[in-house]
Protein backbone atom coordinates (compact mmCIF):
# COMPACT_ATOMS: atom_id res chain seq x y z
CA UNK A 1 0.00 0.00 0.00
CA UNK A 2 1.34 3.28 -1.09
CA UNK A 3 1.30 6.27 1.81
CA UNK A 4 -0.87 8.44 -0.56
CA UNK A 5 -3.41 5.32 -0.52
CA UNK A 6 -3.06 4.83 3.13
CA UNK A 7 -3.17 8.81 3.81
CA UNK A 8 -6.23 9.05 1.77
CA UNK A 9 -7.95 6.06 3.83
CA UNK A 10 -6.58 7.29 7.01
CA UNK A 11 -7.27 10.81 6.37
CA UNK A 12 -10.54 9.97 4.92
CA UNK A 13 -13.19 12.52 6.89
CA UNK A 14 -10.97 15.66 6.02
CA UNK A 15 -10.10 14.47 2.57
CA UNK A 16 -13.74 14.09 1.62
CA UNK A 17 -14.64 16.94 3.29
CA UNK A 18 -12.30 19.06 1.49
CA UNK A 19 -13.26 16.95 -2.22
CA UNK A 20 -17.03 17.97 -0.84
CA UNK A 21 -16.50 21.73 -0.89
CA UNK A 22 -14.18 21.81 -4.22
CA UNK A 23 -16.97 19.47 -5.47
CA UNK A 24 -19.70 21.74 -4.41
CA UNK A 25 -17.14 24.95 -5.79
CA UNK A 26 -17.22 23.04 -9.35
CA UNK A 27 -21.19 22.68 -9.41
CA UNK A 28 -21.93 26.32 -8.36
CA UNK A 29 -19.81 27.57 -11.11
CA UNK A 30 -20.78 24.88 -13.42
CA UNK A 31 -24.28 25.00 -12.46
CA UNK A 32 -24.97 28.71 -11.14
CA UNK A 33 -22.26 30.84 -12.26
CA UNK A 34 -21.58 30.38 -15.45
CA UNK A 35 -25.66 30.10 -16.57
CA UNK A 36 -25.96 33.10 -14.69
CA UNK A 37 -23.23 34.68 -16.19
CA UNK A 38 -25.16 33.85 -19.89
CA UNK A 39 -27.94 35.32 -18.13
CA UNK A 40 -26.32 38.79 -17.66
CA UNK A 41 -24.51 39.00 -20.75
CA UNK A 42 -28.00 38.61 -22.22
CA UNK A 43 -29.68 40.71 -20.09
CA UNK A 44 -26.83 43.65 -20.82
CA UNK A 45 -26.96 42.90 -24.95
CA UNK A 46 -30.88 43.61 -24.58
CA UNK A 47 -30.76 46.70 -21.99
CA UNK A 48 -28.16 47.87 -24.52
CA UNK A 49 -30.36 47.61 -27.67
CA UNK A 50 -33.59 48.74 -25.80
CA UNK A 51 -31.54 51.86 -24.86
CA UNK A 52 -30.13 52.05 -28.38
CA UNK A 53 -33.73 51.83 -29.83
CA UNK A 54 -35.13 54.15 -26.64
CA UNK A 55 -32.62 56.77 -28.25
CA UNK A 56 -33.47 56.08 -32.07
CA UNK A 57 -37.45 56.70 -31.14
CA UNK A 58 -36.52 59.54 -29.06
CA UNK A 59 -34.64 61.36 -32.06
CA UNK A 60 -38.41 60.21 -34.08
CA UNK A 61 -40.45 61.93 -32.09
CA UNK A 62 -38.58 64.66 -31.70
CA UNK A 63 -38.32 64.99 -35.39
CA UNK A 64 -41.78 64.26 -35.54
CA UNK A 65 -42.57 67.09 -33.04
CA UNK A 66 -40.34 69.45 -35.22
CA UNK A 67 -42.27 68.47 -38.29
CA UNK A 68 -45.59 69.15 -36.56
CA UNK A 69 -44.03 72.50 -35.29
CA UNK A 70 -42.84 73.47 -38.89
CA UNK A 71 -45.97 72.73 -40.22
CA UNK A 72 -47.75 74.74 -37.53
CA UNK A 73 -45.32 77.64 -38.07
CA UNK A 74 -45.31 77.34 -41.85
CA UNK A 75 -49.32 77.12 -41.65
CA UNK A 76 -49.68 79.94 -39.84
CA UNK A 77 -46.96 82.37 -42.02
CA UNK A 78 -48.67 81.02 -45.20
CA UNK A 79 -51.94 82.08 -43.70
CA UNK A 80 -50.95 85.13 -43.14
CA UNK A 81 -49.51 85.85 -46.34
CA UNK A 82 -52.61 84.75 -48.12
CA UNK A 83 -54.56 87.01 -45.79
CA UNK A 84 -52.37 90.08 -44.77
CA UNK A 85 -49.91 90.18 -47.64
CA UNK A 86 -51.89 89.56 -50.51
CA UNK A 87 -54.68 90.90 -51.83
CA UNK A 88 -57.90 89.53 -50.73
CA UNK A 89 -60.15 88.05 -53.68
CA UNK A 90 -60.47 88.97 -56.61
CA UNK A 91 -61.89 92.91 -55.51
CA UNK A 92 -58.69 92.96 -53.80
CA UNK A 93 -56.31 92.15 -56.61
CA UNK A 94 -58.36 94.72 -58.84
CA UNK A 95 -58.61 97.01 -56.13
CA UNK A 96 -54.45 97.57 -55.70
CA UNK A 97 -54.14 96.98 -59.90
CA UNK A 98 -56.79 98.93 -62.01
CA UNK A 99 -56.75 102.11 -60.63
CA UNK A 100 -53.52 102.37 -58.74
CA UNK A 101 -51.15 101.49 -61.54
CA UNK A 102 -52.93 104.21 -63.98
CA UNK A 103 -52.01 106.53 -61.24
CA UNK A 104 -48.90 105.49 -60.20
CA UNK A 105 -48.46 105.94 -64.41
CA UNK A 106 -49.62 108.99 -64.19
CA UNK A 107 -47.55 110.47 -61.63
CA UNK A 108 -44.37 108.90 -63.02
CA UNK A 109 -45.37 110.99 -66.63
CA UNK A 110 -46.33 108.47 -68.64
CA UNK A 111 -49.48 107.47 -70.85
CA UNK A 112 -51.29 104.57 -70.80
CA UNK A 113 -51.96 103.58 -74.10
CA UNK A 114 -53.50 99.93 -73.26
CA UNK A 115 -53.98 97.52 -70.79
CA UNK A 116 -55.69 94.24 -70.57
CA UNK A 117 -56.53 92.01 -67.94
CA UNK A 118 -57.01 88.17 -67.44
CA UNK A 119 -57.08 85.91 -64.18
CA UNK A 120 -56.01 82.26 -64.50
CA UNK A 121 -55.27 79.71 -61.74
CA UNK A 122 -53.05 76.89 -61.37
CA UNK A 123 -55.43 73.66 -60.73
CA UNK A 124 -52.47 72.46 -57.92
CA UNK A 125 -52.43 75.79 -56.72
CA UNK A 126 -54.67 77.88 -53.59
CA UNK A 127 -53.89 80.83 -55.09
CA UNK A 128 -55.34 82.11 -58.44
CA UNK A 129 -53.35 84.73 -60.35
CA UNK A 130 -54.97 88.41 -62.45
CA UNK A 131 -52.35 89.35 -65.14
CA UNK A 132 -52.48 92.84 -66.84
CA UNK A 133 -50.20 93.81 -68.90
CA UNK A 134 -49.84 97.76 -69.84
CA UNK A 135 -48.79 99.51 -72.85
CA UNK A 136 -47.13 102.85 -70.83
CA UNK A 137 -45.16 105.59 -73.17
CA UNK A 138 -42.82 107.94 -71.82
CA UNK A 139 -39.70 108.90 -71.06
CA UNK A 140 -36.81 106.22 -70.24
CA UNK A 141 -35.96 108.19 -66.83
CA UNK A 142 -39.88 108.22 -66.21
CA UNK A 143 -40.41 104.41 -67.08
CA UNK A 144 -37.37 103.39 -64.91
CA UNK A 145 -39.00 105.91 -61.93
CA UNK A 146 -42.40 104.09 -62.56
CA UNK A 147 -40.44 100.77 -61.70
CA UNK A 148 -38.63 101.95 -58.63
CA UNK A 149 -42.13 103.54 -57.14
CA UNK A 150 -43.83 99.70 -58.04
CA UNK A 151 -41.63 98.03 -56.36
CA UNK A 152 -41.29 100.51 -53.43
CA UNK A 153 -45.00 100.45 -53.26
CA UNK A 154 -46.87 97.94 -50.29
CA UNK A 155 -48.79 96.67 -52.96
CA UNK A 156 -48.34 92.65 -53.52
CA UNK A 157 -47.69 93.36 -57.38
CA UNK A 158 -45.54 91.13 -59.13
CA UNK A 159 -43.80 92.99 -62.44
CA UNK A 160 -43.43 89.23 -64.67
CA UNK A 161 -41.71 91.08 -68.27
CA UNK A 162 -40.30 94.09 -69.08
CA UNK A 163 -40.17 95.04 -72.92
CA UNK A 164 -39.03 98.02 -74.26
CA UNK A 165 -39.66 100.07 -77.93
CA UNK A 166 -38.67 103.27 -79.48
CA UNK A 167 -41.88 105.42 -79.76
CA UNK A 168 -43.38 106.52 -82.64
CA UNK A 169 -43.85 110.04 -82.60
CA UNK A 170 -41.25 111.41 -80.20
CA UNK A 171 -37.89 110.33 -80.39
CA UNK A 172 -36.86 110.64 -76.51
CA UNK A 173 -40.08 108.77 -75.94
CA UNK A 174 -40.15 104.79 -75.68
CA UNK A 175 -42.83 102.20 -75.06
CA UNK A 176 -43.14 100.07 -72.53
CA UNK A 177 -44.54 97.17 -72.09
CA UNK A 178 -45.33 95.99 -68.67
CA UNK A 179 -46.86 92.47 -67.38
CA UNK A 180 -47.73 92.58 -64.05
CA UNK A 181 -49.26 89.89 -61.90
CA UNK A 182 -50.78 89.82 -58.48
CA UNK A 183 -52.15 86.81 -56.63
CA UNK A 184 -54.99 85.88 -54.41
CA UNK A 185 -56.24 83.54 -52.25
CA UNK A 186 -58.70 80.93 -54.60
CA UNK A 187 -61.00 80.08 -51.66
CA UNK A 188 -61.44 83.53 -50.84
CA UNK A 189 -62.90 84.32 -54.32
CA UNK A 190 -65.17 81.87 -53.64
CA UNK A 191 -66.24 82.51 -50.26
CA UNK B 1 21.60 0.44 17.83
CA UNK B 2 19.29 0.15 14.69
CA UNK B 3 19.24 2.16 12.41
CA UNK B 4 16.89 0.80 10.02
CA UNK B 5 12.89 1.22 10.51
CA UNK B 6 11.08 -2.23 10.92
CA UNK B 7 7.79 -1.29 11.34
CA UNK B 8 5.07 -1.89 9.19
CA UNK B 9 3.22 1.01 9.19
CA UNK B 10 5.99 3.44 8.75
CA UNK B 11 5.62 6.76 10.26
CA UNK B 12 4.42 9.59 7.92
CA UNK B 13 4.26 13.49 8.56
CA UNK B 14 0.87 13.84 9.88
CA UNK B 15 1.79 17.63 10.29
CA UNK B 16 2.14 17.75 6.19
CA UNK B 17 -0.81 16.09 5.28
CA UNK B 18 -3.03 18.20 7.67
CA UNK B 19 -1.36 21.53 6.77
CA UNK B 20 -2.17 20.28 2.72
CA UNK B 21 -5.58 18.95 3.57
CA UNK B 22 -6.19 22.79 5.57
CA UNK B 23 -4.69 24.70 2.69
CA UNK B 24 -7.19 22.49 0.14
CA UNK B 25 -10.18 23.22 2.65
CA UNK B 26 -9.51 26.95 2.81
CA UNK B 27 -8.86 27.61 -0.99
CA UNK B 28 -12.12 25.62 -1.34
CA UNK B 29 -14.40 27.27 1.45
CA UNK B 30 -12.78 30.65 -0.08
CA UNK B 31 -13.79 29.77 -3.84
CA UNK B 32 -17.22 28.99 -2.52
CA UNK B 33 -17.50 32.52 -0.78
CA UNK B 34 -16.49 33.94 -3.93
CA UNK B 35 -18.60 31.97 -6.18
CA UNK B 36 -21.87 32.98 -3.99
CA UNK B 37 -20.54 36.96 -3.90
CA UNK B 38 -20.19 36.32 -7.88
CA UNK B 39 -23.46 34.43 -7.56
CA UNK B 40 -25.34 37.13 -5.88
CA UNK B 41 -23.55 40.33 -8.05
CA UNK B 42 -24.78 38.22 -11.05
CA UNK B 43 -28.02 38.07 -10.03
CA UNK B 44 -28.23 41.89 -8.67
CA UNK B 45 -27.06 42.82 -12.15
CA UNK B 46 -29.49 40.94 -14.21
CA UNK B 47 -32.22 41.83 -12.04
CA UNK B 48 -31.01 45.54 -12.50
CA UNK B 49 -30.47 45.04 -16.72
CA UNK B 50 -33.36 43.61 -16.87
CA UNK B 51 -35.76 46.45 -15.24
CA UNK B 52 -33.47 49.13 -17.17
CA UNK B 53 -34.10 46.79 -20.21
CA UNK B 54 -38.19 46.67 -19.67
CA UNK B 55 -38.18 50.42 -18.73
CA UNK B 56 -36.29 51.24 -21.59
CA UNK B 57 -38.57 49.17 -23.90
CA UNK B 58 -41.55 50.74 -21.82
CA UNK B 59 -40.58 53.60 -22.65
CA UNK B 60 -39.81 53.35 -26.07
CA UNK B 61 -43.32 51.45 -26.75
CA UNK B 62 -44.81 54.69 -25.51
CA UNK B 63 -43.29 57.66 -28.07
CA UNK B 64 -43.10 55.25 -30.52
CA UNK B 65 -47.10 55.26 -30.28
CA UNK B 66 -46.80 59.84 -29.42
CA UNK B 67 -44.75 59.60 -32.65
CA UNK B 68 -47.05 57.47 -34.95
CA UNK B 69 -50.08 59.47 -33.18
CA UNK B 70 -48.31 63.14 -34.62
CA UNK B 71 -47.57 61.11 -38.00
CA UNK B 72 -50.96 60.01 -38.34
CA UNK B 73 -52.13 64.11 -37.30
CA UNK B 74 -49.93 65.59 -39.94
CA UNK B 75 -50.86 63.49 -42.87
CA UNK B 76 -48.23 63.21 -45.75
CA UNK B 77 -50.97 64.78 -48.32
CA UNK B 78 -51.12 67.33 -46.23
CA UNK B 79 -47.74 67.85 -45.68
CA UNK B 80 -46.84 67.57 -49.15
CA UNK B 81 -49.84 70.69 -50.02
CA UNK B 82 -48.31 72.53 -46.50
CA UNK B 83 -44.49 71.70 -49.26
CA UNK B 84 -46.08 72.89 -51.98
CA UNK B 85 -47.81 75.74 -51.13
CA UNK B 86 -44.72 77.17 -48.88
CA UNK B 87 -42.78 76.99 -51.99
CA UNK B 88 -45.02 78.97 -54.24
CA UNK B 89 -45.12 81.32 -51.39
CA UNK B 90 -41.41 81.69 -51.31
CA UNK B 91 -41.55 81.80 -54.52
CA UNK B 92 -44.06 84.70 -55.39
CA UNK B 93 -41.77 86.31 -52.73
CA UNK B 94 -38.86 86.24 -54.79
CA UNK B 95 -40.27 87.65 -57.68
CA UNK B 96 -41.86 90.28 -55.53
CA UNK B 97 -38.65 91.11 -54.07
CA UNK B 98 -36.65 91.06 -57.42
CA UNK B 99 -34.87 94.40 -57.74
CA UNK B 100 -35.59 95.50 -61.23
CA UNK B 101 -33.84 98.96 -60.41
CA UNK B 102 -30.55 97.04 -59.12
CA UNK B 103 -31.19 94.99 -62.35
CA UNK B 104 -31.38 97.94 -64.76
CA UNK B 105 -28.53 99.72 -62.99
CA UNK B 106 -26.26 96.62 -63.91
CA UNK B 107 -27.74 96.47 -67.79
CA UNK B 108 -26.97 100.00 -68.67
CA UNK B 109 -23.56 99.96 -66.98
CA UNK B 110 -22.85 96.98 -69.41
CA UNK B 111 -24.74 97.77 -72.36
CA UNK B 112 -22.35 98.94 -75.17
CA UNK B 113 -23.18 102.40 -77.07
CA UNK B 114 -24.86 100.24 -80.17
CA UNK B 115 -26.64 97.97 -78.18
CA UNK B 116 -30.13 98.90 -76.92
CA UNK B 117 -32.16 97.01 -74.40
CA UNK B 118 -35.54 95.02 -75.62
CA UNK B 119 -37.14 93.41 -73.00
CA UNK B 120 -36.40 91.84 -69.75
CA UNK B 121 -37.72 88.48 -68.86
CA UNK B 122 -36.46 86.87 -65.01
CA UNK B 123 -37.73 83.34 -64.66
CA UNK B 124 -37.46 82.41 -60.60
CA UNK B 125 -36.73 78.86 -60.28
CA UNK B 126 -34.99 76.40 -57.46
CA UNK B 127 -31.65 76.88 -58.61
CA UNK B 128 -31.96 80.93 -58.47
CA UNK B 129 -32.93 83.50 -61.14
CA UNK B 130 -32.30 82.86 -65.35
CA UNK B 131 -33.34 85.81 -67.14
CA UNK B 132 -33.95 86.66 -70.67
CA UNK B 133 -32.65 89.39 -71.85
CA UNK B 134 -33.50 90.91 -75.28
CA UNK B 135 -31.04 93.32 -77.09
CA UNK B 136 -30.69 94.87 -80.68
CA UNK B 137 -27.21 95.52 -81.74
CA UNK B 138 -25.51 96.52 -84.60
CA UNK B 139 -23.86 93.69 -84.89
CA UNK B 140 -23.22 90.25 -83.64
CA UNK B 141 -19.72 91.47 -82.15
CA UNK B 142 -21.53 94.09 -80.07
CA UNK B 143 -23.69 92.09 -78.71
CA UNK B 144 -20.59 89.45 -77.63
CA UNK B 145 -19.46 92.57 -75.90
CA UNK B 146 -22.51 92.88 -73.94
CA UNK B 147 -22.89 89.42 -72.97
CA UNK B 148 -19.07 90.05 -72.01
CA UNK B 149 -19.17 93.03 -69.90
CA UNK B 150 -22.43 91.10 -68.39
CA UNK B 151 -20.48 88.11 -67.04
CA UNK B 152 -17.51 90.72 -66.05
CA UNK B 153 -20.00 91.98 -63.13
CA UNK B 154 -19.98 88.68 -61.70
CA UNK B 155 -23.95 89.44 -61.26
CA UNK B 156 -24.23 87.06 -64.47
CA UNK B 157 -23.27 83.70 -65.07
CA UNK B 158 -23.82 80.65 -67.60
CA UNK B 159 -24.94 83.58 -70.62
CA UNK B 160 -25.58 82.72 -74.07
CA UNK B 161 -27.20 84.14 -77.10
CA UNK B 162 -29.83 81.69 -77.83
CA UNK B 163 -30.74 83.48 -80.91
CA UNK B 164 -29.25 85.77 -83.17
CA UNK B 165 -31.26 87.27 -86.19
CA UNK B 166 -30.37 90.08 -88.61
CA UNK B 167 -33.67 92.53 -88.75
CA UNK B 168 -34.89 94.49 -91.73
CA UNK B 169 -32.69 97.65 -90.67
CA UNK B 170 -29.69 95.67 -90.56
CA UNK B 171 -29.22 95.24 -86.90
CA UNK B 172 -28.67 92.12 -85.04
CA UNK B 173 -31.92 91.42 -82.55
CA UNK B 174 -30.70 88.30 -79.56
CA UNK B 175 -32.13 86.86 -76.95
CA UNK B 176 -29.81 86.35 -73.89
CA UNK B 177 -29.99 84.34 -71.66
CA UNK B 178 -28.01 83.52 -67.99
CA UNK B 179 -27.63 83.25 -64.54
CA UNK B 180 -28.82 86.50 -62.92
CA UNK B 181 -26.61 86.40 -58.81
CA UNK B 182 -27.75 89.51 -57.59
CA UNK B 183 -25.87 89.24 -54.20
CA UNK B 184 -22.36 88.55 -55.89
CA UNK B 185 -22.55 91.52 -58.44
CA UNK B 186 -21.75 95.29 -57.78
CA UNK B 187 -24.86 97.21 -57.69
CA UNK B 188 -26.27 100.73 -57.02
CA UNK B 189 -29.29 101.14 -54.59
CA UNK B 190 -31.03 103.67 -56.33
CA UNK B 191 -32.66 104.23 -60.07
CA UNK B 192 -30.08 105.82 -61.99
CA UNK B 193 -32.82 107.43 -64.61
CA UNK B 194 -30.12 108.93 -66.45
CA UNK B 195 -29.60 108.22 -70.34
CA UNK B 196 -32.00 105.73 -72.25
CA UNK B 197 -30.26 102.35 -72.75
Amino acid sequence: MTSVTRVLREKRFLVLLVAAAIAVDAGLYAFAVYPWSIKVRNAAGRAERANANRVLVQQSFGAAQATLEGKTQADSELRRFYRDILPRGLAGARGITALRLATLAAENHLILERRSTARDRDAASQLARLRMTMLLEGEYRNIRQFVYALEAAPEFIVIEEIALNEGEEDDSAQVLTLGLATYYWAELEVS
Amino acid sequence: MLTTNLSTRPFYNERAVHLVLAVLGIAAVSVLAVGVVRLVDLARSHTALTAAADEDEREAAGVEAQTAAILRGIGDAELTALRDAASEANQLIDQRVFSWTEFFNRIERTLPANVMLTGIRPDHGEIGVTVSVGVIGKSVADIDEFIERMEATGAFADTLARQEEITDDGTYRAQVLGRYLPETGRAGPSPDTGSSP
